[in-house]
Protein backbone atom coordinates (compact mmCIF):
# COMPACT_ATOMS: atom_id res chain seq x y z
CA UNK A 1 0.00 0.00 0.00
CA UNK A 2 3.05 2.27 1.35
CA UNK A 3 4.63 2.13 -2.25
CA UNK A 4 1.71 2.62 -4.41
CA UNK A 5 0.93 5.87 -2.59
CA UNK A 6 4.62 6.49 -3.19
CA UNK A 7 4.44 5.98 -6.76
CA UNK A 8 1.30 7.66 -7.46
CA UNK A 9 2.67 11.16 -5.90
CA UNK A 10 5.99 10.35 -7.59
CA UNK A 11 3.82 10.20 -11.05
CA UNK A 12 2.15 13.37 -10.16
CA UNK A 13 5.45 15.19 -9.84
CA UNK A 14 6.82 13.53 -12.54
CA UNK A 15 3.97 14.97 -14.86
CA UNK A 16 4.65 18.89 -13.18
CA UNK A 17 8.30 18.12 -13.49
CA UNK A 18 7.63 17.52 -17.59
CA UNK A 19 5.10 20.34 -18.29
CA UNK A 20 7.66 22.79 -18.37
CA UNK A 21 9.48 21.18 -20.65
CA UNK A 22 7.08 20.42 -22.98
CA UNK A 23 6.75 24.46 -23.27
CA UNK A 24 10.89 24.48 -24.49
CA UNK A 25 11.17 28.21 -25.34
CA UNK A 26 14.34 28.35 -27.73
CA UNK A 27 16.61 31.14 -27.22
CA UNK A 28 18.85 32.98 -29.72
CA UNK A 29 22.07 34.81 -28.53
CA UNK A 30 22.97 37.86 -31.08
CA UNK A 31 25.80 40.87 -30.26
CA UNK A 32 25.46 42.25 -33.89
CA UNK A 33 21.84 43.50 -35.05
CA UNK A 34 20.55 43.58 -38.57
CA UNK A 35 19.52 46.83 -40.17
CA UNK A 36 16.32 47.41 -41.04
CA UNK A 37 15.78 47.82 -44.88
CA UNK A 38 16.38 51.25 -46.05
CA UNK A 39 13.05 53.05 -45.55
CA UNK A 40 11.02 50.37 -44.05
CA UNK A 41 10.33 51.96 -40.80
CA UNK A 42 7.91 49.23 -38.57
CA UNK A 43 6.48 53.02 -36.95
CA UNK A 44 4.55 56.19 -37.56
CA UNK A 45 6.10 59.17 -37.27
CA UNK A 46 5.13 61.57 -34.66
CA UNK A 47 7.18 64.49 -34.83
CA UNK A 48 6.94 65.42 -38.60
CA UNK A 49 8.67 69.13 -38.57
CA UNK A 50 11.97 68.14 -36.74
CA UNK A 51 15.08 69.43 -39.34
CA UNK A 52 17.57 66.57 -39.08
CA UNK A 53 20.15 68.28 -40.83
CA UNK A 54 21.31 71.51 -39.95
CA UNK A 55 24.55 72.96 -41.23
CA UNK A 56 25.06 76.16 -40.77
CA UNK A 57 24.59 76.13 -36.67
CA UNK A 58 25.77 74.40 -33.62
CA UNK A 59 24.04 71.54 -32.27
CA UNK A 60 21.54 72.64 -29.21
CA UNK A 61 22.87 68.97 -27.58
CA UNK A 62 25.21 68.68 -25.34
CA UNK A 63 28.52 66.75 -27.01
CA UNK B 1 7.58 28.86 -32.27
CA UNK B 2 9.43 31.93 -32.18
CA UNK B 3 12.93 32.51 -30.48
CA UNK B 4 13.37 34.52 -27.70
CA UNK B 5 16.60 36.97 -28.63
CA UNK B 6 19.37 37.84 -26.08
CA UNK B 7 21.51 40.59 -26.85
CA UNK B 8 24.92 40.62 -26.12
CA UNK B 9 25.91 44.25 -27.32
CA UNK B 10 25.73 45.77 -23.83
CA UNK B 11 25.76 44.46 -20.45
CA UNK B 12 22.07 44.56 -20.25
CA UNK B 13 21.61 41.50 -21.67
CA UNK B 14 18.32 41.87 -22.63
CA UNK B 15 16.02 38.92 -23.50
CA UNK B 16 13.42 40.27 -26.24
CA UNK B 17 10.48 38.17 -26.86
CA UNK B 18 8.96 38.39 -30.22
CA UNK B 19 8.13 42.11 -31.51
CA UNK B 20 9.83 43.30 -27.74
CA UNK B 21 12.32 46.16 -27.90
CA UNK B 22 15.45 46.48 -25.76
CA UNK B 23 16.47 49.00 -22.71
CA UNK B 24 17.58 51.10 -25.35
CA UNK B 25 14.39 51.06 -27.59
CA UNK B 26 16.42 50.97 -30.74
CA UNK B 27 17.12 47.01 -31.06
CA UNK B 28 13.97 44.59 -31.06
CA UNK B 29 13.36 41.02 -31.85
CA UNK B 30 11.23 40.73 -35.06
CA UNK B 31 10.50 37.04 -35.97
CA UNK B 32 13.87 35.75 -33.86
CA UNK B 33 16.19 37.86 -35.06
CA UNK B 34 17.69 41.05 -33.57
CA UNK B 35 17.06 44.34 -35.84
CA UNK B 36 19.08 47.56 -35.19
CA UNK B 37 15.65 50.25 -35.64
CA UNK B 38 17.48 53.11 -36.22
CA UNK B 39 20.10 51.97 -38.42
CA UNK B 40 20.70 54.93 -40.80
CA UNK B 41 17.83 56.85 -39.39
CA UNK B 42 20.00 59.78 -38.12
CA UNK B 43 17.49 62.02 -35.86
CA UNK B 44 19.93 65.36 -35.68
CA UNK B 45 22.84 65.73 -37.56
CA UNK B 46 25.17 69.11 -37.16
CA UNK B 47 28.67 70.66 -37.41
CA UNK B 48 30.48 71.52 -34.47
CA UNK B 49 33.67 72.57 -33.22
CA UNK B 50 35.59 69.74 -32.08
CA UNK B 51 36.16 71.66 -28.79
CA UNK B 52 31.98 71.06 -28.03
CA UNK B 53 32.41 67.31 -27.40
CA UNK B 54 34.74 68.44 -25.94
CA UNK B 55 38.01 67.33 -27.36
CA UNK B 56 40.93 69.67 -26.43
CA UNK B 57 43.86 67.46 -27.41
CA UNK B 58 42.15 66.03 -30.76
CA UNK B 59 42.26 68.25 -34.06
CA UNK B 60 42.04 71.70 -31.97
CA UNK B 61 39.67 74.02 -34.04
CA UNK B 62 38.57 71.71 -36.90
CA UNK B 63 35.30 71.70 -37.36
CA UNK B 64 33.46 68.09 -36.83
CA UNK B 65 30.29 66.02 -38.27
CA UNK B 66 28.25 65.07 -35.76
CA UNK B 67 25.31 62.59 -35.94
CA UNK B 68 22.92 60.73 -33.61
CA UNK B 69 19.67 58.85 -33.85
CA UNK B 70 17.73 58.25 -31.00
CA UNK B 71 18.31 55.73 -28.14
CA UNK B 72 20.43 55.05 -25.22
CA UNK B 73 21.11 51.78 -22.99
CA UNK B 74 21.54 53.96 -19.81
CA UNK B 75 18.87 56.26 -18.16
CA UNK B 76 20.53 59.03 -16.06
CA UNK B 77 18.38 60.89 -14.77
CA UNK B 78 20.12 64.00 -15.49
CA UNK B 79 20.14 63.20 -19.10
CA UNK B 80 21.12 66.87 -20.36
CA UNK B 81 19.79 65.36 -23.96
CA UNK B 82 16.62 63.25 -22.98
CA UNK B 83 14.83 64.28 -25.46
CA UNK B 84 16.27 62.19 -28.05
CA UNK B 85 18.49 59.69 -25.69
CA UNK B 86 15.38 58.97 -24.38
CA UNK B 87 12.44 59.12 -27.45
CA UNK B 88 11.23 55.92 -29.11
CA UNK B 89 12.12 56.00 -32.70
CA UNK B 90 8.76 56.49 -33.69
CA UNK B 91 8.76 60.02 -32.07
CA UNK B 92 11.21 61.46 -34.86
CA UNK B 93 10.81 61.49 -38.63
CA UNK B 94 13.67 60.93 -40.22
CA UNK B 95 15.44 59.98 -43.57
CA UNK B 96 17.05 56.99 -44.13
CA UNK B 97 21.19 58.15 -44.97
CA UNK B 98 23.24 55.69 -46.40
CA UNK B 99 26.85 55.42 -44.31
CA UNK B 100 28.60 56.30 -47.61
CA UNK B 101 26.55 59.64 -47.59
CA UNK B 102 27.44 60.71 -43.73
CA UNK B 103 30.77 60.44 -45.26
CA UNK B 104 30.23 62.28 -48.51
CA UNK B 105 28.37 65.06 -45.94
CA UNK B 106 32.02 65.30 -43.97
CA UNK B 107 33.51 65.98 -47.22
CA UNK B 108 31.35 68.15 -48.78
CA UNK B 109 31.26 70.25 -45.48
CA UNK B 110 35.05 70.33 -45.37
CA UNK B 111 35.13 68.35 -41.83
CA UNK B 112 37.69 65.92 -41.45
CA UNK B 113 36.20 63.82 -38.97
CA UNK B 114 33.14 62.80 -37.79
CA UNK B 115 31.47 62.63 -34.40
CA UNK B 116 29.08 59.74 -33.30
CA UNK B 117 27.52 61.57 -30.33
CA UNK B 118 24.56 63.32 -28.73
CA UNK B 119 22.56 60.48 -27.29
CA UNK B 120 24.49 56.74 -27.40
CA UNK B 121 26.75 55.81 -30.44
CA UNK B 122 27.30 52.28 -28.99
CA UNK B 123 23.64 51.67 -28.80
CA UNK B 124 23.38 52.48 -32.39
CA UNK B 125 26.03 50.16 -33.02
CA UNK B 126 25.86 49.10 -36.01
CA UNK B 127 25.43 52.32 -38.02
CA UNK B 128 28.52 53.62 -35.89
CA UNK B 129 30.31 50.74 -37.45
CA UNK B 130 29.61 51.21 -41.32
CA UNK B 131 29.86 54.85 -40.96
CA UNK B 132 33.48 54.79 -38.95
CA UNK B 133 34.55 51.79 -41.16
CA UNK B 134 33.73 53.29 -44.57
CA UNK B 135 34.85 57.22 -42.99
CA UNK B 136 38.43 55.79 -42.68
CA UNK B 137 38.86 54.23 -45.62
CA UNK B 138 38.04 57.58 -46.91
CA UNK B 139 40.68 59.09 -44.95
CA UNK B 140 38.61 60.24 -42.04
CA UNK B 141 38.88 60.34 -38.67
CA UNK B 142 35.85 59.31 -36.31
CA UNK B 143 34.88 60.54 -32.38
CA UNK B 144 33.08 58.48 -30.41
CA UNK B 145 31.44 60.60 -27.59
CA UNK B 146 29.97 57.83 -25.17
CA UNK B 147 28.99 56.31 -21.97
CA UNK B 148 31.28 53.14 -22.69
CA UNK B 149 28.33 51.03 -21.50
CA UNK B 150 29.06 47.97 -23.65
CA UNK B 151 30.60 44.49 -23.77
CA UNK B 152 34.32 43.95 -24.44
CA UNK B 153 34.20 41.95 -27.74
CA UNK B 154 31.57 44.46 -29.83
CA UNK B 155 33.74 47.63 -28.52
CA UNK B 156 37.42 45.96 -29.52
CA UNK B 157 35.69 45.20 -32.88
CA UNK B 158 35.01 48.41 -33.14
CA UNK B 159 37.91 50.70 -32.06
CA UNK B 160 40.21 49.88 -34.53
CA UNK B 161 38.28 52.77 -36.54
CA UNK B 162 38.31 55.24 -34.12
CA UNK B 163 40.66 57.71 -33.58
CA UNK B 164 39.64 59.76 -30.04
CA UNK B 165 36.80 59.45 -27.81
CA UNK B 166 35.69 61.27 -25.04
CA UNK B 167 34.07 58.87 -22.50
CA UNK B 168 32.11 59.82 -19.63
CA UNK B 169 32.98 58.52 -15.96
CA UNK B 170 29.69 59.59 -14.67
CA UNK B 171 30.70 59.04 -11.12
CA UNK B 172 33.47 56.12 -9.44
CA UNK B 173 31.07 54.54 -7.20
CA UNK B 174 28.63 51.68 -8.46
CA UNK B 175 26.23 52.77 -6.54
CA UNK B 176 26.49 56.30 -8.22
CA UNK B 177 25.59 54.39 -11.44
CA UNK B 178 23.02 52.29 -10.19
CA UNK B 179 20.77 54.96 -8.84
CA UNK B 180 21.37 57.63 -11.29
CA UNK B 181 22.12 55.93 -14.47
CA UNK B 182 20.37 52.73 -14.12
CA UNK B 183 23.87 50.80 -14.83
CA UNK B 184 26.92 49.76 -13.15
CA UNK B 185 30.60 50.82 -12.78
CA UNK B 186 32.86 48.40 -14.38
CA UNK B 187 32.07 48.16 -17.86
CA UNK B 188 32.90 51.48 -18.25
CA UNK B 189 36.16 51.03 -16.50
CA UNK B 190 36.34 48.60 -18.98
CA UNK B 191 36.08 50.57 -22.17
CA UNK B 192 38.12 53.33 -20.57
CA UNK B 193 40.96 50.99 -20.19
CA UNK B 194 40.33 49.38 -23.81
CA UNK B 195 40.34 52.91 -25.27
CA UNK B 196 43.37 54.27 -23.42
CA UNK B 197 45.63 51.22 -24.50
CA UNK B 198 44.44 51.44 -28.19
CA UNK B 199 45.81 53.83 -30.66
CA UNK B 200 42.74 56.64 -29.79
CA UNK B 201 43.35 59.60 -28.24
CA UNK B 202 40.85 59.54 -24.80
CA UNK B 203 39.54 62.15 -23.27
CA UNK B 204 37.14 61.92 -20.14
CA UNK B 205 34.30 64.09 -18.76
CA UNK B 206 32.67 63.93 -15.29
CA UNK B 207 29.55 65.52 -15.09
CA UNK B 208 29.49 67.02 -11.55
CA UNK B 209 26.38 66.84 -9.93
CA UNK B 210 25.05 68.88 -6.80
CA UNK B 211 25.05 66.22 -3.98
CA UNK B 212 25.47 63.29 -5.89
CA UNK B 213 29.15 63.54 -7.20
CA UNK B 214 30.80 66.63 -5.86
CA UNK B 215 32.20 65.39 -2.46
CA UNK B 216 36.45 66.38 -2.66
CA UNK B 217 36.50 62.09 -1.62
CA UNK B 218 34.65 61.60 -5.39
CA UNK B 219 37.29 64.00 -7.15
CA UNK B 220 40.06 62.24 -5.55
CA UNK B 221 38.80 58.70 -5.96
CA UNK B 222 37.96 59.39 -9.87
CA UNK B 223 41.39 61.60 -10.50
CA UNK B 224 43.25 58.84 -8.59
CA UNK B 225 42.19 56.01 -10.04
CA UNK B 226 42.54 57.79 -13.77
CA UNK B 227 46.17 58.35 -12.86
CA UNK B 228 46.73 54.82 -12.23
CA UNK B 229 44.56 53.08 -15.10
CA UNK B 230 44.93 55.51 -17.52
CA UNK B 231 47.92 57.48 -16.86
CA UNK B 232 48.40 61.02 -15.87
CA UNK B 233 48.45 62.42 -19.54
CA UNK B 234 44.97 61.99 -20.05
CA UNK B 235 42.76 64.78 -20.51
CA UNK B 236 40.06 65.21 -17.88
CA UNK B 237 36.86 67.89 -17.77
CA UNK B 238 35.16 68.38 -15.25
CA UNK B 239 31.32 69.33 -16.55
CA UNK B 240 28.87 72.08 -14.87
CA UNK B 241 25.51 69.94 -14.24
CA UNK B 242 22.25 72.15 -15.49
CA UNK B 243 18.95 70.83 -14.53
CA UNK B 244 17.31 68.78 -16.37
CA UNK B 245 15.39 66.12 -17.15
CA UNK B 246 14.18 64.04 -14.02
CA UNK B 247 16.97 65.92 -11.88
CA UNK B 248 15.10 69.65 -12.22
CA UNK B 249 15.14 70.37 -8.20
CA UNK B 250 19.13 70.69 -8.57
CA UNK B 251 20.63 73.55 -8.81
CA UNK B 252 23.49 74.08 -11.33
CA UNK B 253 27.36 73.26 -10.23
CA UNK B 254 28.63 76.21 -8.65
CA UNK B 255 32.04 77.12 -10.07
CA UNK B 256 34.25 77.24 -6.80
CA UNK B 257 32.96 73.06 -7.01
CA UNK B 258 34.10 72.72 -10.46
CA UNK B 259 37.85 74.15 -9.47
CA UNK B 260 37.50 72.53 -6.69
CA UNK B 261 37.74 69.31 -8.36
CA UNK B 262 40.52 70.78 -10.58
CA UNK B 263 42.87 71.66 -8.00
CA UNK B 264 42.45 67.88 -6.47
CA UNK B 265 42.68 66.19 -10.00
CA UNK B 266 45.85 68.46 -10.12
CA UNK B 267 46.85 67.12 -6.64
CA UNK B 268 46.47 63.68 -8.04
CA UNK B 269 49.19 64.19 -10.87
CA UNK B 270 46.55 64.31 -13.68
CA UNK B 271 48.63 66.64 -16.58
CA UNK B 272 45.57 68.05 -18.29
CA UNK B 273 42.48 69.01 -16.01
CA UNK B 274 39.67 71.37 -17.75
CA UNK B 275 36.42 72.46 -16.47
CA UNK B 276 33.41 72.79 -19.09
CA UNK B 277 30.45 73.98 -19.68
CA UNK B 278 31.07 77.17 -18.33
CA UNK B 279 33.00 79.75 -19.64
CA UNK B 280 36.28 80.54 -17.19
CA UNK B 281 39.22 81.27 -18.73
CA UNK B 282 42.38 79.72 -17.36
CA UNK B 283 40.69 76.32 -16.76
CA UNK B 284 40.46 75.88 -20.63
CA UNK B 285 43.95 76.51 -21.93
CA UNK B 286 46.21 73.72 -21.85
CA UNK B 287 49.77 74.25 -20.21
CA UNK B 288 52.83 72.30 -20.97
CA UNK B 289 52.99 69.29 -18.11
CA UNK B 290 56.80 70.13 -17.81
CA UNK B 291 57.60 74.08 -18.02
CA UNK B 292 54.05 75.12 -17.59
CA UNK B 293 54.27 76.99 -20.60
CA UNK B 294 50.41 78.49 -22.06
CA UNK B 295 49.92 76.19 -25.19
CA UNK B 296 47.24 76.37 -25.87
CA UNK B 297 44.50 79.16 -24.95
CA UNK B 298 40.27 78.76 -25.86
CA UNK B 299 37.85 81.20 -25.03
CA UNK B 300 34.57 79.36 -24.95
CA UNK B 301 34.64 76.80 -28.24
CA UNK B 302 37.40 79.14 -29.95
CA UNK B 303 40.94 78.95 -30.20
CA UNK B 304 42.92 82.16 -29.55
CA UNK B 305 46.10 81.02 -29.60
CA UNK B 306 47.42 77.40 -30.29
CA UNK B 307 51.54 77.30 -29.69
CA UNK B 308 51.72 73.47 -30.40
CA UNK B 309 55.00 72.86 -32.84
CA UNK B 310 54.83 69.09 -34.37
CA UNK B 311 53.09 67.63 -31.34
CA UNK B 312 55.57 69.66 -28.52
CA UNK B 313 55.74 72.43 -26.14
CA UNK B 314 58.04 74.79 -28.47
CA UNK B 315 59.86 76.17 -24.94
CA UNK B 316 60.86 72.56 -23.95
CA UNK B 317 60.18 70.04 -26.33
CA UNK B 318 58.42 67.35 -23.49
CA UNK B 319 55.81 65.81 -26.23
CA UNK B 320 51.86 66.58 -25.87
CA UNK B 321 49.73 64.04 -25.28
CA UNK B 322 47.15 64.48 -28.61
CA UNK B 323 47.09 64.28 -32.47
CA UNK B 324 47.54 67.98 -32.94
CA UNK B 325 46.87 68.38 -37.17
S1 LIG C 1 22.16 47.17 -26.59
FE1 LIG C 1 19.98 47.55 -26.11
S2 LIG C 1 18.95 45.62 -26.51
FE2 LIG C 1 21.14 45.16 -26.43
S3 LIG C 1 21.49 44.52 -24.30
FE3 LIG C 1 21.93 46.72 -24.41
S4 LIG C 1 20.01 47.77 -23.87
FE4 LIG C 1 19.51 45.62 -24.35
Amino acid sequence: MKIKRRTFLSSIVFTFLQKPKMKKVSLVRQTYAIPLSKNKLIYDVQNKKKKIFSPSKHSPWAG
Amino acid sequence: MIPLVKCELCPRYCVLDNGQKGECRIRINMDGKLYAVTFGHPCSIHIDPMEKKPLYHFLPGTPILSLATVGCNLHCKNCQNWEISQAEPYQYETKFIEPENIVSLAIQYKSPSIAYTYTEPLAYYEYTYECCKISAEKGLKNVLVTAGYINKEPYKRLLPFIHSANIDLKGITDEFYRTVCDGTLKPVLQTLELTKNSHAILEVTNLVIPTLNDKEEDFQKLSSWIAQNLGKDTPLHFSQFYPRYKMTHLPPTPLETLLKARQIANNEGLYFVYIGNIVHRDSSNTYCPSCNTLLIERYGYNILQNNITQGKCPKCNTEIYGIWQ
